[in-house]
């Protein structure tokens, strides 16, 4: 898996292969290249922004936004073009302008999808563990700063619980899991009174 | 005053098609207009060239004597009911009807007291805080009317209000359409494809064709006196009979003859077709003008097999085979039962001064 794509490349053409959006095993160090943040040791990893603990957690958030923005953006797309387009054409004559057809129909109508992705998301931060593990472990960059806090970045959702696992604390593992649950469903219950659809 | 004027007003889309061309029409003040045709003809292209939902490509369009090719839609005061009703699925009925007026910033006493008027006026007290979902599809429509009511447009614009609705239902709206009318008195452009509907509602009614007009005029003038071929067999119900035949003139006779019939003519027909001897026409005969007898020697009946009665209690249909190069059987219209039975040779008498004559390629009336 991870050779495929330069695999693919070289099977398409072997001079695409620096190309960052088409080389995944390439894209980080070429596009931080073009962009002028360096390679490993430079602006990103070991002393650089995953190094900087009031900016290594913003960098975790800013990659898991990355990571869901591509299956968030087709169901809001979807669900937009649900809409009927006689809807909009009523609220057209009806003197709407676009923030009138924005605040009052569309954002109404997409409301499921704003709490599944709320709810979802909140669960993917809570149980938080690839990102954390990749941007952090590896790199030295293993402090964040969280509410005035410096914490380990052991200390951080999903990854906690993978630590204590690790180390062979399951009691506390197995409570730590139970603990996430609660605060998951607590969360999904106050969205979906929130987001409650009006459809 | 709020007449609508078209001044050559054409609709030609991106792709080059042409949809509305040269198209020139006065709708008056509080007249109840409908725009009727097939599908693709560009009759609800034209409605929502008047909501400013389309572009105009070329041409100009009034409304209240105001030109008002480039104005928005909601600066047009017009109120437009959708086919699938277009009602807001997240707000309640009071709250879709009061939304045009919120919008444009009427005080909450203002809102209630329309609102109250237009529900009370359409039956939908009791439903004001349901939801779409939660109403039958004729109440649906009567709140997108409601919603349209509320703003006191000057015109109302309707796009097949009533095609989403069961046949019973349609009959039901339709006549809470045409009181609707009357008690508000608003110019009404109204857009279907079923020419029952057109009849039955409008004060004129304009026949459309691949974004021509056919014929404007009153239902009975449309009826009557179809200027084609195309508004002779769209207007009425079953359509038009029509089939191809020649005039003869022999010995002062006028006579419209096909391959296998003739049938003289006589009073106003015969005079007006005199001057057309040896041309092929194309005659149309209403089922109704159609009246088939056990037995008949009049000059006017041709006799032709009976192959299916369709008794509907009021009135009967009685098809046959007009002639070989007819493109589809005939049918005539009774009261009640009819004597002649299935199977069994008819005379097939016509109302000769019933039949009408275009031109060979329909385009025409000749008498």
């Amino acid at each position: 898996m991870v050779y495929m794509p330069d695999i693919l490349l070289r099977l398409f053409n072997d001079s695409y292969r620096d190309h960052a959006f088409l080389a995944s095993r390439h894209f980080s160090k070429q596009l931080l290249k073009k962009i002028g943040l360096g390679g490993e040791s430079g602006i990103v990893f070991k002393d650089g922004i995953l190094g900087n603990p009031y900016l290594c957690l913003p960098a975790i958030a800013l990659a898991m936004v990355l990571k869901g923005a591509g299956f968030g953006m087709i169901l809001f797309i979807t669900a937009i073009q649900n809409i009927p387009t006689s809807v909009y054409e009523a609220a057209d004559i009806d003197g709407a302008n676009w923030w009138h057809k924005l605040r009052y129909i569309t954002i109404p109508l997409v409301k499921p999808i704003i709490l599944f992705m709320v709810i979802t998301g909140t669960i993917a931060c809570l149980t938080a563990f690839t990102e954390i593990y990749a941007m952090t472990t590896n790199t030295g960059g293993s402090t964040v700063q969280v509410l005035g806090h410096t914490l380990k970045s052991a200390n951080l959702a999903g990854y906690h619980l993978y630590w204590n696992f690790s180390e062979g604390y399951y009691g506390k593992a197995a409570a730590f899991s139970f603990v996430l649950l609660g605060i998951a469903l607590l969360i999904s219950l106050i969205n979906m009174k929130l987001l409650k659809s009006d459809k | 005053m709020a007449g609508v004027i078209f001044k050559k007003v054409s609709k030609i889309y991106e792709n080059k098609t042409m949809v509305i061309q040269d198209f020139n029409l006065e709708i008056r003040d509080k007249e109840f207009l409908i725009l009727v045709g097939p599908s693709g003809c560009g009759k609800s292209t034209t409605l929502r060239m008047i909501a400013g939902l389309e572009k105009i490509s070329s041409g100009d369009l009034f409304i209240d004597g105001t030109k008002i090719n480039d104005v928005a839609p909601k600066d047009r005061d017009i109120a437009m009911v959708f086919q699938n009703y277009a009602l807001y699925p997240h707000m309640s009925v009071k709250e879709n009807m009061a939304f045009s007026l919120k919008l444009r910033g009427v005080g909450r006493e203002e809102i209630e007291k329309k609102v109250l008027q237009a529900s009370e006026i359409l039956g939908l007290n009791a439903l004001l805080e349901r939801k779409p979902k939660q109403l039958s599809g004729g109440q649906r429509q009567r709140v997108a009317m409601g919603r349209a009511i509320v703003r006191s447009p000057k015109v109302f614009l309707f796009d097949e209000p009533l095609s989403n609705l069961d046949a019973k239902l349609r009959v039901q709206m339709r006549v809470e359409i045409a009181k609707l009318h009357k008690l508000l008195g608003t110019t009404i452009v109204y857009v279907t494809h079923d020419q029952v509907e057109a009849m039955t509602l409008a004060d004129r009614i304009v026949v459309m064709k691949d974004g021509f007009i056919q014929q404007i005029g009153s239902p009975l003038e449309l009826y009557e006196k179809p200027l084609n071929a195309f508004v002779g067999a769209f207007i009425g119900s079953p359509s038009m009979n029509q089939i191809p035949a020649k005039i003869v003139v022999a010995q002062g006779q006028v006579s419209l003859q096909g391959e296998d019939f003739v049938i003289a003519l006589s009073g106003e027909k015969a005079k007006a077709l005199e001057n057309h001897a040896g041309e092929e026409v194309l005659a149309g005969v209403r089922p109704q003008n159609i009246h088939p007898k056990k037995a008949d020697k009049n000059k006017t009946s041709v006799l032709r097999e009976v192959e299916v009665i369709e008794p509907m209690g009021t009135e009967s249909y009685i098809y046959f085979t007009m002639s070989k190069n007819a493109d589809r059987t005939w049918v005539a219209r009774c009261d009640g039962m009819t004597e002649v039975q299935e199977g069994e040779k008819a005379a097939m008498v016509f109302d000769i001064d019933k039949v009408h004559i275009f031109s060979k390629d329909g385009s025409k009336r000749l008498a």
